[in-house]
């Protein structure tokens, strides 16, 4: 006999279906999907943002919303960002992320502005005042523009260039004669400006102050040498430099000149720079001592080679591969300055500077500057960086025999070499002001950089009664602080003390002047999208930096974790069910 | 009608008669003003106007009726108030009774009418003034002659006292500079009238003409100042003699300067070559006639060409010298070239085997003094042995085995190196070692001329890099110790039996010999010496007093020419401020405003008229450096800018060129700028590159 089906009461039915939602709902499974996910893309206008800034936005945002998640930030799951503006921003910007531009900035129109003047804080007395001017044209070619450098309303220094092509950069060097007191204020202007507007760059004021001590050299000989020897005469002869010299001519025996003190002594981190011979009886304390005054004092140290060495303890401090070259004629090797050539016969090529060979025509490779080279464009006199000082090599080993020709070149090559390291290399306490030159009641930030790493009280005053409160920095010895500008022309002085055992203090002189001129040296935005991977364009080729966000930035295949049973919609269907079960419970008579 | 005439009217009366005298008052006042004002316009129109109006207000007072009638009183003492009455009576001031006034009148017209007016009122005050005019007008049309031309007077002492602006427009100094080249030159004479910068030949003499409103003018040339003569015709005057590159500065009073500087160009020496032989000359006897020729140019012109001759017999230490002269037949071209021939025989000039003739031609220019030119020396040499040496050196003393020249050596080279193919080697060997023998006999003559024995390699190196560095300067040495190092290489090529090698060798030392022997082998001879070393000093020192020294290295002078320079460009930009009315900011002092510049720097006071403080810097300019041409076109300019204080754009135009030229100058005489190294973050790219070293050092590269 067979049982009667039985069949599956809706009432029953009802019931399950609520209780399987409970049940569901009390475990709250997670499913895991795959699928193409929207990314994240941050469309930042820099504020305050223009009308144009504002219709860009919108358009990107209408053509890229469907298939991205737009936010006006950049966070940190933001796959690339879009950033309409007319300048580099201040905030940081994430290194890895993907970046595209859009410069609102207005076009450059037809003419000629000033980029950049490079100027040096100080120049020694009795020196000339080499500029570097960036100057770009924009439709002049054919025309040309003059440079004219003026010191107390003196023209000092002029140089033209002739347009070639329709949008030009050119760098001028100038070399200008200080006239009147220092700080000297330099005005770089543009003569000849087609195009220029009010407001145009075309005339830039720096300051120039002068160096009041002397550059302070030692040269160090653990034997006697020539070509260290023709180099200090030639320190010697120049009144600018204060020489001490330390020659070991024999076994205990020494020449001594000024404060000439070893290498060893403390007195040495008075000298700015250490000019070295006589390099194969270097010993490994010699070595480790210029090794530390290069890193901590942060002076300069010129090596001067007068033979190949192949081996010793000075090879520690070179990180370059030499090659001998000896030649029948003296070659004459081209200077970075542009100024007379040296001349040399013995040569050390001095190769391997930095990874990868040096472009022909340039002078400097990664941190090293080359400062003299052959006609073939090996470098014989090189300088790099050594810690927070610099390293220089000379390979000119006989340019000393030659030191006549070119009225003195070799004098006066190393005069200013030597005069160079000296100006960079730190002074016990430094001193500057940002921007050098101020307007009234303009606010200036004073930087002030102790090199001593003991820890000593230090304090600033502008003027003599108005206190500049400095704030130390994360980097050792480094210290800024604010101030107000005075409200007259004129000048003002800034004096830092530093109470430590010996008393130690600095001044400077600020300039406050109504009609100061000076260009902004802000990066462009375009260079925000070159350095992350991205492109700058226009307002008028957004759709190019749309492909560009499409091609670049991918929507992902993503796993997605989803817990379907935390939807409130549940609520209903269980509801449904409980009710309706219940309503045909009530119509059967049931309870 | 005259009033003298009217005075004789029967029907004059008193009236008339006054009025008649005020007229001739009034004419004769406006003739004595007028004849005054002509007097003094001599000197000043508005003085004269003012002296005009004051004597014409002056002498009308006297035109008044009161005065009038108190004059014919006093002219008429017998009247006795006559006149007085009378002229009350007319005016009615007085009542009387009618025939009383008749006979007032009567009597009174009778009496005026016996007055001599001419008396009264003379002409003889017009005529003084008239005369005094006259007088003033001479003066002044004949100033010329007793103190400078008329309208330099007119414009200095007649002219109003002029304000500043105006008195700068005007030159107070006129400076007439005639040069006067030396007569020798032929050249003309030239003047020129405030001239900006004078050009002349050494020697020439400047007649300074100075025109002047001041009683003494002073010339300063080149740091010593005199007084200039006063000369007939008012001007002063002096001359100079131009020896150098100076300046001439003119100077009347302390605003009347002018700064003139001089560029002397010094006349140059003959030059003179011997073109016939323009050789050596070496014979081994006979008696050949030989020709010579000599060429000598000058830029003003010549004046003598010979042949001189200096004759070295003997030998070892016992040489003799003899010098005489070859006259030359000359052909001159021009006054300025001139051409010299002459024909001698070995036995003219009584040379004998061993002699030596050192010979070079020598011309003299018509300058006064010495102005002899002298061309290269050359060498005619009697030697028998010394023939074969051609063209080359060697002593031609007493040894017969160092004879042989280096040209001999060349030519035996030669031959063997020919003949090396048929030669067996060892025979190719021994030949090439003889040679290389003679090469060092011949070598070690030169090193004795030097003046001691070489025998290192290295040592000879060493000597030839002192001379590279200068020490031994004599060019006549360097190249006989060339010539000695590249026979040291030779005699080791043919030690080698490398004659092809030798053979180079030995010509550049044959090439290196001729440069020697050009012009200094004379010399060279006479001074051959040998030093002696003295073996019984070696070792004898004493170990024990060798200790450390210090050096004292020598003070060096600070840059005075820098300083002046800044000092010069600080003038010129006050200059140019004062000028523009702007003040460079960066000068002012602290806590100061806008406003005119401070006394300082050359141009002194800043409220210095403009002239006077361009001309302080003119003669600032000239004084730093005479010879420096630039410097020398800023002190033209600013002098030019001085000149034109009214014409703001002739003063600009001089003032830019002023600067630039001043700021070459000092451009020049300023260190170069130190050079320029990357400073970015000094610590920051030290780690840099101390990371690549790392990275290098561990891959492994080599050095």
């Amino acid at each position: 006999m067979i049982p009667p089906a039985r069949t599956l009461h809706p009432r029953v039915l009802l019931r399950v279906i609520a209780i399987a939602i409970a049940v569901a709902a009390a475990i709250d499974p997670a499913i895991t999907m795959s699928g193409a996910t929207r990314p994240r893309l941050a469309v930042v206008t820099q504020q305050p943002a223009s009308a144009a800034a504002e219709r860009v936005r919108a358009r990107i945002i209408q053509d890229l919303g469907p298939s991205h998640d737009i936010v006006p930030q950049v966070t940190s799951d933001t796959a690339a960002a879009i950033v309409i503006g007319d300048r580099y921003p201040d905030e940081p910007v994430p290194e890895h992320l993907l970046v595209a531009t859009v410069s609102t900035a207005a076009a450059p129109a037809t003419g000629v502005r000033l980029v950049q003047v490079d100027a040096p804080r100080d120049v020694p007395a009795a020196t000339t005042i080499h500029l570097d001017v960036d100057v770009e044209a924009q439709g002049l070619a054919g025309r040309s523009t003059d440079v004219t450098v003026g010191i107390g309303g003196l023209e000092v220094g002029r140089a033209s260039h002739l347009w070639t092509i329709d949008r030009e950069r050119w760098r001028a060097g100038i070399d200008a004669v200080p006239v009147g007191e220092p700080p000297w204020v330099v005005r770089v202007a543009l003569a000849e400006a087609p195009g220029a507007t009010a407001g145009s760059r075309i005339v830039s004021d720096s300051v120039v102050d002068l160096r009041r001590s002397p550059f302070r050299v030692e040269v160090y000989e653990p034997r006697p040498s020539w070509a260290a020897t023709f180099v200090r005469r030639a320190l010697e002869s120049d009144a600018r430099f204060e020489v001490a010299s330390l020659s070991s001519i024999s076994r205990g025996i020494s020449v001594r000149t000024g404060d000439g003190a070893p290498l060893s002594d403390p007195r040495l981190d008075a000298a700015d720079v250490v000019v070295v011979g006589g390099l194969d009886r270097l010993s490994a304390a010699d070595v480790r001592s210029l090794d530390r005054f290069m890193r901590e004092r942060g002076g300069a140290v010129a090596l001067v080679y007068d033979m190949r060495v192949n081996a010793g303890p000075v090879r520690d401090l070179l990180p370059i591969d030499m090659t001998e070259r000896l030649v029948e004629r003296p070659e004459k090797l081209s200077i970075a300055s542009g100024a007379a050539p040296l001349e040399a016969s013995e040569l050390l090529l001095l190769s391997n500077l930095l990874p990868g060979s040096l472009p022909a025509g340039a002078w400097a490779t990664g941190a090293g500057l080359v400062i003299a080279k052959t006609a073939d464009g090996s470098p014989v006199i090189v300088s790099m960086p050594r810690g927070g000082g610099r390293l220089l090599v000379s390979g000119a080993m006989d340019a000393w025999r030659f030191r006549a020709a070119g009225n003195n070149a070799f004098d006066r090559f190393w005069q200013a070499t030597l005069a160079g390291l000296a100006l960079a290399a730190p002074a016990p306490i430094e001193i500057s002001v940002a921007p050098p030159l101020l307007r009234p009641f303009e606010k200036g930030e004073l930087t002030v950089r102790v090199r001593s790493r003991a820890r000593a009280p230090i304090a600033a005053s502008i003027d003599g009664d108005e206190t500049i409160r400095l704030r130390p920095e994360p980097e050792a010895g480094l210290f800024r602080g604010q101030f107000t500008a005075r409200g007259t022309p004129g000048r003002s002085t800034i004096e830092v003390h530093l109470a430590d055992s010996a008393r130690r203090s600095a001044s400077r002189t600020v300039l406050v002047r109504s009609e100061a001129r000076r260009i902004a040296a802000q990066p462009a935005l375009s260079m925000l999208a070159s350095s992350h991977r991205g492109i700058d364009v226009t307002a008028d080729r957004v759709e190019e930096l749309e492909r560009f966000v499409r091609g670049a930035v991918t929507s992902p295949n993503a796993d997605a974790v989803r817990r379907p049973m935390r939807s409130t919609w549940w609520i209903l269907p269980l509801a449904v069910c409980l009710s309706a079960e219940w309503w045909i419970r009530r119509r059967r008579g049931l309870r | 009608v005259s009033p003298d005439h009217r005075v004789r009217d029967p029907g004059w009366s008193v009236g008339d008669a006054i009025a008649s005298v005020a007229r001739r008052i009034r004419m004769l006042a406006l003739a004595e003003a007028a004849a005054w004002g002509a007097a003094l316009a001599a000197l000043s129109p508005a003085v004269a106007v003012m002296t005009a109006v004051a004597v014409a207000v002056w002498r009308w007072r006297a035109a008044r009726r009161a005065e009038i009638i108190h004059a014919l009183e006093r002219t008429q003492p017998a009247a006795r108030n006559l006149f007085v009455t009378a002229d009350e009576v007319e005016r009615g001031v007085l009542a009387v009774t009618p025939t009383a006034r008749e006979r007032v009148l009567a009597d009174a017209a009778a009496s005026v009418a016996t007055i001599d007016l001419q008396t009264m009122y003379p002409v003889a005050p017009v005529m003084r003034a008239a005369m005094v005019t006259c007088v003033a007008w001479g003066l002044a049309g004949t100033a010329g002659l007793w103190r400078g031309p008329l309208h330099q007077v007119g414009s200095v002492v007649l002219s109003p006292p002029a304000s500043q602006n105006d008195g700068d427009s005007q030159p107070r100094l006129r400076v007439n500079v005639r040069i006067q080249p030396p007569a020798y030159t032929g050249l003309e004479a030239t003047t020129s009238v405030d001239p900006g910068q004078l050009r002349t030949i050494e020697g020439a003499v400047a007649a300074v003409l100075v025109e002047s409103p001041a009683g003494r003018v002073t010339l300063e040339h080149d740091g010593a100042t005199r007084s200039l003569e006063r000369v007939a015709d008012g001007r002063f005057s002096g001359r100079i003699q131009l020896t150098k590159t100076g300046y001439l500065l003119v100077a009347a009073d302390e605003d009347a300067r002018r700064m003139i500087p001089v560029l002397v160009s010094p006349d140059a020496l003959p030059s003179v070559r011997v073109t016939t032989p323009g050789r050596d000359l070496v014979y081994g006897g006979g008696n050949p006639r030989i020709a010579f020729e000599a060429r000598a140019t000058d830029d003003f012109g010549l004046r003598s060409l010979a042949l001189r001759y200096t004759i070295v017999s003997g030998s070892g230490e016992q040489f003799d010298f003899k010098d005489g002269e070859i006259s030359l037949t000359v052909t001159p071209a021009s006054v300025r070239d001139w051409k010299g021939t002459a024909s001698r025989s070995l036995s003219d000039l009584k040379l004998k085997d061993g002699d030596m003739l050192v010979y070079r031609a020598v011309a003299a220019d018509t300058r006064p003094g010495d102005g002899n030119g002298s061309s290269d020396a050359f060498v005619i040499e009697i030697s028998k042995l010394g023939v074969a040496a051609g063209d080359a050196f060697t002593l031609p003393e007493e040894e017969a085995r160092y004879a042989v020249s280096q040209q001999m050596l060349i030519v035996k080279t030669e031959r063997l190196h020919q003949r090396r193919g048929a030669m067996r080697p060892v025979e190719l060997a021994e030949a090439a070692l003889n040679l290389a023998v003679e090469q060092r006999m011949i070598r070690a003559e030169f090193v004795f001329m030097l003046g001691g024995e070489i025998q290192d390699e290295e040592v000879e190196a060493e000597q030839s890099t002192e001379l590279q560095a200068g020490r031994l300067q004599n060019r006549g040495q360097r190249d006989v110790r060339a010539a000695t190092i590249a026979m040291s290489q030779a005699e080791k090529h043919l030690t080698g039996a490398d004659t092809a090698r030798a053979l180079i060798a030995e010509r550049a030392a044959v090439t290196a010999l001729q440069r020697a022997f050009s012009r200094e082998r004379y010399i060279l001879r006479a001074l051959a010496t040998q030093s002696q070393l003295d073996p019984t000093r070696r070792l004898t020192g004493n170990l024990s007093e060798a200790r450390d020294w210090r050096r004292s290295p020598m003070a060096v002078p600070a840059n005075r020419r820098t300083a002046l320079l800044q000092d010069l460009l600080r003038g010129i930009a006050e200059l140019s401020g004062g000028q523009t009315g702007v003040r460079p900011e960066s000068d002012r002092g602290p806590g100061s405003d806008p406003g005119p510049s401070p006394a300082a720097g050359p141009a002194g006071a800043a409220d210095a008229p403009l002239r006077q403080r361009a001309l302080v810097l003119a003669e600032e300019a000239i004084r730093i450096d005479p010879a420096a041409a630039l410097l020398r076109q800023t002190a033209t300019e600013l002098q030019r800018v001085a000149d034109a204080v009214a014409d703001p754009a002739a003063r600009s135009g001089a003032l830019a060129a002023a600067t630039t030229a001043a700021a070459s100058e000092a451009r020049r005489a300023h260190a170069e700028p130190p050079l320029g190294l990357p400073n970015v973050a000094p610590a920051l790219t030290g780690a840099f590159a101390d990371s690549l070293d790392v990275a290098r050092r561990a891959s492994g590269r080599p050095r």
